[in-house]
């Protein structure tokens, strides 16, 4: 994968926004894409708005991905020094142990805390489920007094995870869902499109696609295409129907989630610009979850929307996993298939 | 913080590849001691001699880490482990590090919620549930990770507040640290006697490296330097000491009094807090091997408190750190004929 890209998935990755602290995201989206967009405008959630050729004609096409990952906030802070936290967005709580962090807006080092094995009981070990809401993260403070004014109830606490490249092709990093979206629709506001362009960088996705909710009142486009890191199990054990996708199947086409029907017409024209153009893509093999593609839909009249994901392992955990190659074909793909929406959609 | 932390931690060293560290502790000891040996298992022994070489006091610190040893390569080309060292709750959502024929990233990841039943989301997962992925195809996996290749949590300290850190490995190169610290407080120091600094090998699973060590060296006294709990959320007082209180001295059968005296003497002397710990049975560190080693030693335990010991974020103070190494340079200096005159007086009595 070419340098800028790299720089640019790694500011993204290691960007830190939990739901409602999407402000660090919104600032390195903003400055990636200045001179690219005609104009910014941020909304009363959150959400970031890079508008582009808002007076052309033709419909209006939104590009959107979610800003927020998931991640953990302060709840209490302990006389002894420590800090509770509980979960932001959904989480697997077996994840949560002996993890590094980073506290607050300070961005505090900190770790969060896993009794001795010599002091755990077998009960412990083999058959207890640490609760996010009894782990607590230590950042060395040795009383409740050296957090004042360094950590407050509320902070964001994230997983402290460097990006970089892996094993054969892949990429690590946190917050692949959704900053690998963020990237792609970055990636293709700094194209030139003959149609008015909204990029919706929203917030609050990871808490019930919040964001989008109100951000497609606020433009309700013709066409919307919501670009996901989505769920790939293709790992360990796991038999084949649970694996969802598959890194390096190329771009992932939701169908039906727990939210939504795509539509059938825009995701059948998609499917056949990836097969003019020998593009690698697979379905969703699972009807579940949901994205901010169904609050796009349900705004105005209703929005005639897709819903299409990078495949990535491990998202919600401290560490995810990506395929180079999926990523550079989404954003290939998608390109190909707005410049057909040119001409079918004018 | 001593510089040397942070590349000792660095370093990955399953019991049994502790000769990866050496040339560190070649570099960080060179000008400090007088000698240096290595042993057939690997231990190093780096030697300061003193007036006398008729004597001699050996403080040991124990290479090893814990990590896990490739079992099986299953058809995705992910990686089966053993490991009994640290709780199985520690490893998912890790990065890890494979050593095969070259060092592999590896994540060891679950399967997300969405076909995760509620059943499997209330039970922690067994070590032989657990799989490493690195990234590879199966034939590279297979060509590059022999089985019983070891596996290591991912390096990567971390400063905190305070004169506090984290990272892997703290057990036990944090005392390997203030063994080096107290050579250094000892260069323009003379002392009456030898002083055996021992870096050990096998400590996390078996104490073969201490055992070997102390025939080797056959000191009069030897100090296991290691970690101890340091008080933990959720976890009783009584059971840790306070991280940032000063180091442990362990009480009980396999502790020699007089080195315990020695030791007590030489922390009041110069002023540094100690907590004491009682151990009516094994030590559960080197000590419990030197003891029994050649003809007997007379041995003491000397702790830094930790948290979260056996995990990729062990946590200590750098003033408990600096207080073992001032107590360990104190020591040597008090190893002289007046104590020997005590350990063997009563002991021929």
């Amino acid at each position: 994968m070419e340098q800028q890209r790299l720089e640019l998935l790694r500011t993204l990755s290691e960007a830190r926004g939990i739901s409602g602290h999407e402000d660090e995201v919104a600032g390195v989206i903003r400055s990636r894409l200045e001179g690219h967009v005609d104009r910014f405008e941020r909304d009363a959630v959150k959400n970031l708005f890079a508008l582009k050729g808002m007076d052309k004609p033709g419909p209006m096409v939104m590009l959107n991905a979610h800003m927020d990952e998931v991640g953990l906030y302060v709840t209490r802070i302990t006389k002894e020094g420590y800090v509770h936290v509980d979960k932001a967005g959904g989480i697997d709580d077996r994840l949560l142990l002996g993890k590094k962090v980073l506290v607050g807006r300070h961005a505090l080092a900190g770790v969060t805390a896993i009794k001795a094995v010599h002091l755990a009981t077998r009960e412990e070990t083999e058959q207890t489920v640490v609760k996010a809401e009894d782990i607590v993260v230590d950042v060395g403070a040795k009383s409740e007094a050296d957090l004042a004014g360094k950590v407050a109830v509320g902070d964001q606490v994230t997983f402290d995870t460097a990006f970089g490249t892996f094993g054969d092709g892949y990429l690590v990093g946190k917050a692949f869902d959704d900053r690998a979206g963020c990237a792609v629709v970055m990636e293709l506001l700094m194209m030139e499109w003959p149609f008015p362009v909204v990029g919706m960088f929203s917030a609050q996705e990871e808490i019930g696609t919040r964001g989008a909710r109100v951000g497609a009142w606020r433009y309700t486009p013709a066409v919307s295409i919501t670009v996901e890191g989505t769920i790939a199990a293709d790992i360990g054990e796991v038999p084949e129907a649970q694996q969802v996708t598959t890194l390096g199947g190329g771009t992932v086409l939701t169908i039906k989630d727990g939210g939504m029907i795509t539509d059938h017409r825009l995701r059948r024209q998609l499917i056949d610009v990836a097969r003019a153009n020998g593009l690698p893509w697979q379905f969703k093999r699972i009807p579940a979850g949901g994205t901010d593609a169904r609050s796009i839909q349900l705004a105005g009249d209703g929005v005639r929307a897709l819903a299409v994901a990078v495949p990535a392992r491990y998202i919600h955990s401290p560490v995810s996993l990506i395929r180079a190659s999926d990523y550079e074909n989404t954003v290939a793909l998608l390109a190909k298939f707005l410049a057909q929406l040119a001409t079918t959609e004018a | 913080m001593h510089k040397l932390l942070e590349s000792l931690t660095s370093a990955y060293a399953v019991s049994g590849d502790e000769r990866r560290l050496h040339d560190l502790l070649r570099e960080a000891t060179a000008g400090l001691v007088t000698e240096i040996h290595e042993t057939p298992l690997g231990n190093l022994l780096a030697v300061r001699r003193g007036q006398s070489s008729d004597h001699s006091i050996l403080f040991a610190a124990h290479l090893d880490e814990v990590g896990g040893w490739v079992t099986r390569i299953n058809d995705k080309g992910f990686l089966g482990i053993h490991c009994r060292s640290v709780d199985p709750r520690v490893w998912p959502g890790q990065q890890v590090v494979v050593h095969g024929t070259r060092p592999l990233a590896g994540i060891i990841g679950l399967k997300p919620v969405h076909v995760m039943s509620r059943e499997e989301l209330e039970r922690p997962l067994p070590m032989e549930e657990l799989w490493v992925d690195v990234g590879l195809p199966r034939n590279e996996v297979e060509a590059c990770v022999p089985i019983g290749s070891t596996i290591t949590f991912a390096a990567g300290m971390r400063t905190l507040l305070g004169d506090r850190f984290a990272g892997k490995t703290m057990d036990d190169r944090l005392c390997a640290v203030a063994l080096v610290q107290a050579l250094e407080l000892l260069k323009d120091r003379t002392l009456p006697f030898d002083v055996v600094m021992a870096f050990t090998v096998q400590e996390e699973v078996t104490g073969n490296g201490a055992w070997t060590t102390g025939y080797v060296a056959r000191p009069d006294a030897g100090i296991a330097v290691d970690v101890t709990h340091g008080d933990t959320d959720g976890v009783p007082d009584y059971k840790t000491i306070p991280l940032g209180g000063g180091p442990g001295l362990t009480v009980g059968p396999i502790i020699n009094d007089h080195v315990l005296d020695l030791l007590r003497r030489s922390a009041k002397a110069i002023e540094v807090p100690f907590h004491e710990e009682p151990s009516m049975a094994y030590s559960g560190t080197d000590a419990d091997e030197l003891q029994l080693s050649a003809q007997g030693i007379a041995t003491g335990v000397l702790s830094i408190p930790l948290r979260y010991m056996h995990s990729p974020v062990e946590t200590a103070d750098q003033t408990d750190v600096d207080r073992t190494a001032r107590l360990i340079a104190e020591v040597a200096v008090h190893f002289d004929t007046a104590f020997l005159g005590e350990l063997y007086g009563t002991a021929t009595a």
